[in-house]
């Protein structure tokens, strides 16, 4: 078990290094002298220089790339260029909202997925159940942006259902109706996934013996279902849903930009049409974390439930 | 007395043998849902192909005057000779009237203006007068939207088509290499996979097209570079799971090399999960060229790009003009991803042996 965990833990560590490095990859091909769009066009050659020192630009490529690891380690990811605050502080600052709208939809995107998944395999082929994936198919088909959009546009611009985009604390409290909209939109698609991948994976398990021996010995219908078949069948779709929540986190890129809600999504936006790069590289390796993390995670949690995955 | 007979086996005409490729299409052309996806596919193929043909207008052709126009809208032209380089210029008339040279008419300002026949297009009244027709209106600039939505159609298949090449490329490549060799090249790559699987794909995209840089060839190479992985990864489990079958390991005694029995043997066997996966992978490249559009960063003004047309139709949504300049390119663009969904999903089905009845 020991093993497992440090094993498991020590293969994150590179991964998170092999993050590092590609992404320094990409940042070194990136055209245009980083200096200059530090400083703006009009900067003067001496200040140029000066932050060409002070950044290491004039070494040769592998003393940057050390000087870049053993600042990302130290959690430095520089300055941003337009309000020339560090990187780590205005992401930090930002977490909670962006983690309350990510965690909220994915709190509903389970529930709400999940539940249909199992009546959908409860009675596989009927209207219900056509309707509901034929749906969830629309749900993973409408890109997160457009879904976004049309909702303003209908809710909020045509029904004056629900005030206007933002986020405004009155006396530092969330307004929770101007969280609905943000976290059906970003809701959408995860949860069409895991409806589908609930569907799957509990029509596979019902048609194992062990359920047809329920059945034969007499266990009620919604017992066989709710214990016996959907203990069994969660299985790939909590892997499911671990590997969503960096991607819901990622989702908010747009939802943020159209909702105006002040996350980390939103200031990648704005960093990517500024092209602000230290803070674009700085949301691209802390998303990047905080899925190898949670992957970690949830493979330990996975191996005291299963046995077989840390054996196998 | 009873004879008994035994019955003699007729000659049962012998069904033609069905291949599993052959099983696969059946079952496919019975579902409906991947019936229904590959028409989208193919119409919307054939739109991409001939939008030389198809478009009512040029995708680049603006009449000011008539900007945000709504459905139906058709407009009243003089179509006059150029003067400064430009193919020709549209000056939009509420009325006109011809006396003998010269054309007398009301321009949009309510100015009452004259122009010699001389100095438009053509000879006669059918080469310089215009009613176009903007079936689904214009956009803030004046353009066609159907006209742009027809051109995005190429956009957007296009990319995705380039963009999975690479990612197809790449992905079977590496995926059969960690797959048939396993040992140090399997646990290399999959660390590559696993390093670019961590990234978020869509923050990866922007990130790469930011480094690549935007336009048409750094859009598609950036989405294909981000998205192998998947494809990656089913061909490494085909390749493992095959690589311990009969007829590889008569390849080995038989002394072929491994090019001839990765290509010529696995390979094959493998089509129909990368089809599948290279289906909903065309899908997700398509919602990455039109967000990197919707961004700014992937195709460029005033190329049509559905992403981009619907970032602009938000911005005059919001100012109380028109909503179809937003709606129709969010249908466009959920309708071809739709397509691919349903067509891939079909298929993943019909290609499955559980499923087999």
């Amino acid at each position: 078990m020991t093993t497992y965990i440090i094993r498991q833990s020590i293969y994150a560590v590179f991964i998170i290094l092999g993050v590092l490095t590609v992404t320094f990859c990409i940042i070194r091909i990136l055209p245009g002298d980083p200096t200059r769009l530090a400083q703006g066009q009009r900067a003067d050659l001496q200040s140029m220089e000066a932050l060409k020192k002070e950044w290491k630009l004039d070494k040769p490529i592998y003393v940057q790339y050390v000087y870049f690891l053993s600042n990302a380690i130290q959690g430095d990811f520089g300055r941003s260029y337009s309000t020339n605050r560090p990187v780590t502080e205005s992401i930090l600052e930002r977490i909670p909202r962006t983690a309350l709208l990510a965690v909220s939809a994915m709190v509903l995107a389970t529930i709400i997925g999940v539940l249909i998944g199992i009546l959908s395999a409860w009675k596989p082929y009927t209207l219900f159940d056509n309707a509901a994936m034929v749906f969830a198919l629309l749900g993973i088909s409408v890109p997160v942006f457009v879904l976004g959009a049309l909702f303003v546009l209908f809710f909020t611009e045509k029904m004056h259902l629900i005030g206007g985009t933002g986020y405004i604390t009155e006396l530092n409290r969330v307004q929770l109706d101007r969280l609905i909209l943000p976290m059906a939109a970003l809701a959408a698609r995860p949860l069409s996934i895991f409806a589908r991948i609930t569907r799957s994976s509990m029509l596979d398990t019902m048609s194992m013996d062990y359920i047809r021996t329920a059945r034969a010995k007499g266990v009620s219908e919604q017992k066989t279902i709710l214990t016996h078949a959907l203990r069994n069948a969660l299985n790939p779709v909590v892997t499911t849903i671990s590997a969503w929540l960096a991607a819901t986190l990622a989702g908010t890129f747009f939802i943020e930009q159209i909702f105006n809600w002040p996350g980390v999504g939103l200031l990648a936006f704005n960093a990517v049409t500024q092209y602000d790069f230290p803070i674009i590289q700085g949301v691209v390796i802390f998303t990047a974390i905080i899925f190898v993390v949670v992957n970690l995670i949830v493979d330990i949690i996975y191996s005291f439930l299963d046995p077989r995955v840390r054996l196998g | 007395m009873f004879s008994r007979t035994i019955p003699m086996p007729e000659a049962v005409p012998q069904k033609p043998s069905q291949s599993l490729r052959r099983l696969a299409w059946k079952r496919l052309k019975r579902n409906k849902l991947a019936m229904t996806g590959m028409w989208i596919i193919v119409v919307m193929a054939l739109t991409a192909i001939f939008a030389d043909i198809i478009a009512p207008h040029s995708p680049y052709r603006q009449i000011v005057d008539y900007s945000n126009q709504n459905e139906g809208f058709t407009g009243s032209v003089l179509i006059k000779q150029s003067t400064g380089g430009y193919d020709e210029e549209y000056i939009p008339v509420k009325s006109w009237s011809l006396s003998g040279d010269t054309v007398h008419y009301v321009d949009s300002f309510n100015r009452e203006q004259s122009i010699a026949t001389a100095g438009l297009v053509g000879e006669n009244q059918d080469d310089w007068y215009w009613k176009p027709l903007f079936l689904l209106g214009t956009d803030k600039f004046g353009r066609d939207l159907l006209t742009r939505l027809i051109y995005g159609t190429r956009i957007s298949l296009g990319i995705g088509f380039l963009a999975e090449l690479i990612a197809l490329t790449i992905g079977v490549t590496f995926g059969a290499f960690a797959g048939y060799f396993r040992g140090g090249i399997d646990s290399a790559i999959m660390y590559v996979a696993n390093v670019v699987w961590s990234f978020p794909y869509i923050l990866l995209v922007i990130a790469l097209s930011l480094a690549i840089g935007v336009g048409f060839v750094p859009t598609f190479v950036a989405i294909g570079v981000a998205s192998w992985v998947d494809m990656c990864r089913i061909v490494r489990g085909q390749f493992f799971s095959l690589r311990e079958t009969e007829y590889v390991e008569a390849t080995r005694a038989l002394g072929f090399k491994a090019g001839r029995t990765i290509f010529r043997h696995i390979l094959p066997n493998s089509l129909g999960p990368i089809t599948v996966i290279a289906t909903a992978g065309f899908a997700m490249a398509i919602i990455a060229e039109a967000s990197l559009a919707y961004i700014g960063i992937g195709i460029q003004k005033p190329q049509p790009s559905w992403g981009s047309m619907i970032f602009e139709g938000r911005i005059n949504v919001s100012a109380g003009i028109n909503i179809g300049q937003m709606i129709y390119p969010c249908i466009c663009l959920a309708l071809a991803v739709f397509g691919f969904n349903l067509f891939g999903d079909g298929l993943r089905d019909a290609l499955d042996p559980k499923l087999q009845k």
